[in-house]
């Protein structure tokens, strides 16, 4: 059994909650994260949402806000698998509108979705696994959230304006341009923040060794982030000067999503995934009630999953490359492309094994979060294993709606993810428990519905079916696999808007949430549910990757 | 009469010394650090498609004669720049000496500098007299786009500068504790590196 004795830990129980001062950083805005002891902002309640510095309404408001970007991509994906399983028949969308639908589901599920739900999450979760009593540059946080807002509100106008790839106004794709920039700017400088938090806010003992896995798979995810998103702001900034000015580089906008394709393809997709692993490795030891072996290989295998990650390179046109009516990034070949696609199987494997062995090290016990971290590690493999067989020439998958099953894969992996990490980490987000039955039902939901829509995209593709919107391009029998995707995409969509609901209904619960529900092994929870300001009574100190570990974690269990 | 005994110096901590405090996290430099890198990959997606497009364009990619980029005012930007990186060291070598006056001496000199920077930059845009969506719009797309990105950094390290001397205006800095103004410097180097790089690739090499 991998259960080694427990370490000392110097951290206690909050008692008496007192702001500390690990950084001068903290915001005078910075209200509680909680509930209880909110100072009154002058400007009432709406001057202290506006004004705030607080990691964790940062956050939620992230959070919140992502989920809303989620079911508006996820309604436009449906519309445009049931528009693709319709093709010969009817069409309930003109060429223009489904050429934009196309950049805005998948764009969309990035930029509204993936990366603000995981800046978010990290926001209200990594200052309190490091030990830290605020995020970093608060107040950066904040401009990050508001900017982002805006951004992708001027983004989703830019659309409807008939703007954005494929639209017919040019000007409204000038104003879908300039938010897509703000929209990734300000991402970025939220991500900055979270990686200064896990560099630089680290109390005492923590080395990087010891950084728990999500806070690890932050620190990972948002320096790829910040090391390949600022070449598609490049990209962007090209394409508006020349879109506006002059359309000789890239034409119309016809040319603008195949330019930014690379963002939505693989290996650059996976950079979404990242924190997927994380979560799954902070879940899989509380409830398994053992510690993990081999941590440092699981550091090891995120960090390697990162690295293979990096998708700036695969932009179209780039010098040495064929490109084909079937290939139009012109990367069938390249070595690195499919070297990378390959072993990108590796880490995550390897992740999964030692939560395998974790497992039955231990005494499992079950609920939503291990449900859900499971369920999203497994979906997490199938998108890897997709895209190893996407790069394999002989299949001749390239064009093909395979691609694109693969990114519905993956999304679905990082949905599944988040929707674990928010059960699992609900008492320091809303300090509420959410019911366990239903979130285990609404993670298989989502991951079943992800696995359907992305198994009919990939057999549609191993069957010839083009990955275009447009009326005729459906290829005769693959109709039926078309209504299955569509049948996918609607239960993620049911299932995304039930997890909304079950955490509305568990915000309007009163009752008491327990401080530590699970057992947790990290710093997290040793901190009160919701936890007050500053976070820590007193800077705490760690001395193993596991500071609240003790065999006996279900008896410490307050559930 | 009493002899006073002369004072023993030792580097022997005593035992009941209080502990150190644990090391200030450099939060500033770090931001900055992953700001400059972000910079950073900007001009490398930049400047890949900027020489991709070079490369399949072949011979005469800036022409000669009327209509080229002229090198002299380029090559004055660059002389402009370098020094206002020796005026920036300045500001971080007072500020590292407690030296108040000199601090905010050489900072007015480098914002001056970087000024002068700006309206040579406009003087060769005036000079180059291209439009982007004119003869040689491809090339006007990419060199403008780099040269405004390189810009837009400066402008954001003049702020960033101006913010930290304020600072050190109102006594925030000591000798001991003056990172925002080392952040502030190291984030103008990467601005001149970058222009030091256009100047190279683009201006020089044409």
């Amino acid at each position: 059994m991998a259960i080694r004795p427990p370490l000392t830990s110097t951290v206690d129980p909050v008692e008496a909650p007192t702001p500390m001062t690990i950084t001068e950083t903290a915001p005078d805005t910075g209200t509680t994260t909680g509930s209880a002891g909110s100072p009154q902002n002058e400007f009432g309640e709406l001057g202290s949402v506006l004004g705030t510095g607080d990691h964790a309404r940062i956050g939620r408001m992230f959070l919140g806000g992502s989920f809303i970007g989620l079911v508006a991509a996820l309604v436009v994906g449906l519309l445009l698998d049931i528009e693709r399983s319709s093709a010969d028949s009817v069409s309930l969308l003109d060429n223009d509108m489904l050429l934009q639908m196309v950049s805005a589901h998948r764009m969309g599920l990035v930029l509204l979705f993936a990366l603000p739900a995981l800046l978010g999450l990290a926001f209200l979760v990594v200052p309190l696994q490091v030990g830290a009593s605020t995020v970093a540059f608060g107040r950066a946080a904040a401009m990050s959230l508001w900017t982002w807002a805006l951004g992708s509100a001027l983004w989703i106008a830019g659309y409807l304006v008939g703007g954005g790839p494929g639209g017919s106004d040019l000007r409204g794709t000038d104003l879908w341009l300039l938010a897509s920039i703000m929209v990734i700017a300000s991402l970025l400088v939220a991500s900055a923040c979270v990686v200064t938090t896990v560099l630089g806010l680290r109390t005492r003992g923590m080395t990087l060794g010891r950084v728990p896995l999500f806070s690890f798979s932050m620190l990972v995810a948002g320096s790829i982030w910040l090391l390949t998103l600022p070449v598609a702001i490049a990209n962007l900034v090209l394409i508006y000067i020349d879109h506006r000015y002059a359309q000789a580089l890239f034409g119309a906008n016809e040319q603008i999503l195949p330019q930014l394709g690379w963002v939505v393809g693989q290996p650059q997709i996976y950079a979404i995934a990242i924190p997927v692993l994380g979560i799954a490795g902070d879940i899989i030891p509380v409830f398994a009630q053992a510690r993990q072996r081999f941590y440092g290989v699981s550091l090891a295998a995120i960090g390697v999953f990162g690295a293979l990650s990096i998708g700036a390179f695969a932009q179209t046109g780039m010098p040495g490359r064929t490109i084909s009516e079937g290939d139009p990034l012109g990367i069938a070949g390249d070595p690195l492309y499919i070297g990378m696609a390959v072993l990108a199987i590796l880490p995550v494997l390897m992740v999964l094994a030692l939560g395998a062995d974790t497992m039955r090290g231990g005494r499992l016990k079950f609920g939503a979060p291990i449900a859900g971290a499971l369920l999203s590690g497994l979906v997490l493999l199938g998108a890897t294993v997709a895209g190893a067989v996407d790069v394999v020439e002989p299949l001749d998958l390239f064009g093909t709606t395979w691609a694109l099953g693969q990114f519905q894969l993956t999304v679905g992996a990082l949905i599944v993810g988040v929707v674990a990490g928010i059960w699992f980490w609900a008492p320091k987000i809303y300090g509420r428990t959410l019911a366990s039955g239903p979130g285990q039902v609404l993670s298989a939901i989502v991951a079943l519905g992800s696995l359907l829509s992305g198994a009919a995209l990939l057999a549609a593709g191993a069957l010839d079916q083009p990955d275009s919107p447009a009326p005729g391009a459906v290829r005769d029998g693959v109709e039926a696999l078309d209504l299955v995707a569509a049948a996918g995409a609607a239960l993620v969509l049911l299932g995304v808007v039930a997890v909304i609901a079950a955490v509305f209904q568990a915000r309007n619960r009163d009752d008491d949430t327990p401080d530590d529900p699970w057992g947790g092994h990290t710093l997290e929870w040793a901190t009160a549910s919701p936890p007050v300001r500053g976070n820590f009574a007193e800077a705490p100190e760690v001395l193993d990757e596991r500071p609240l570990f003790t065999p006996n974690a279900e008896e410490d269990a307050q559930l | 009469m009493s002899v006073v005994a002369p004072a023993v110096v030792t580097d022997v901590i005593p035992a009941d010394a209080p502990a150190a405090d644990p090391a200030r996290p450099r939060l500033v430099l770090i931001g900055t650090a992953l700001t400059i890198v972000a910079f950073a990959m900007v001009f490398t997606g930049l400047f890949a498609t900027y020489f991709l497009q070079r490369a399949e364009f072949g011979p005469g990619w800036i022409p000669d004669g009327a209509g080229t980029i002229p090198l002299s005012p380029a090559s004055v930007m660059l002389v402009t720049l370098a020094m206002s990186a020796i005026t920036v060291q300045w500001v971080k070598w007072a500020i590292a000496n407690d030296d108040r006056l000199n601090t905010y001496l050489s900072a007015g000199f480098t914002l001056v500098l970087a000024v002068a920077f700006l309206n040579q930059a406009s003087f060769l845009y005036t000079a180059m007299g291209w439009e982007v969506g004119g003869e040689h719009a491809v090339q006007a797309v990419l060199i403008y786009a780099i040269t405004g990105a390189q810009i837009l950094m400066l402008v954001a390290a003049m702020v960033f500068l101006v913010l930290m001397s304020l600072r050190a205006l109102a006594g925030q800095y000591t000798a001991r504790d003056h990172e925002g103004l080392t952040a502030a410097v190291l984030f103008w180097h990467a601005a001149v590196v970058a222009y030091a790089v256009i100047w190279a690739a683009i201006y020089n090499v044409k």
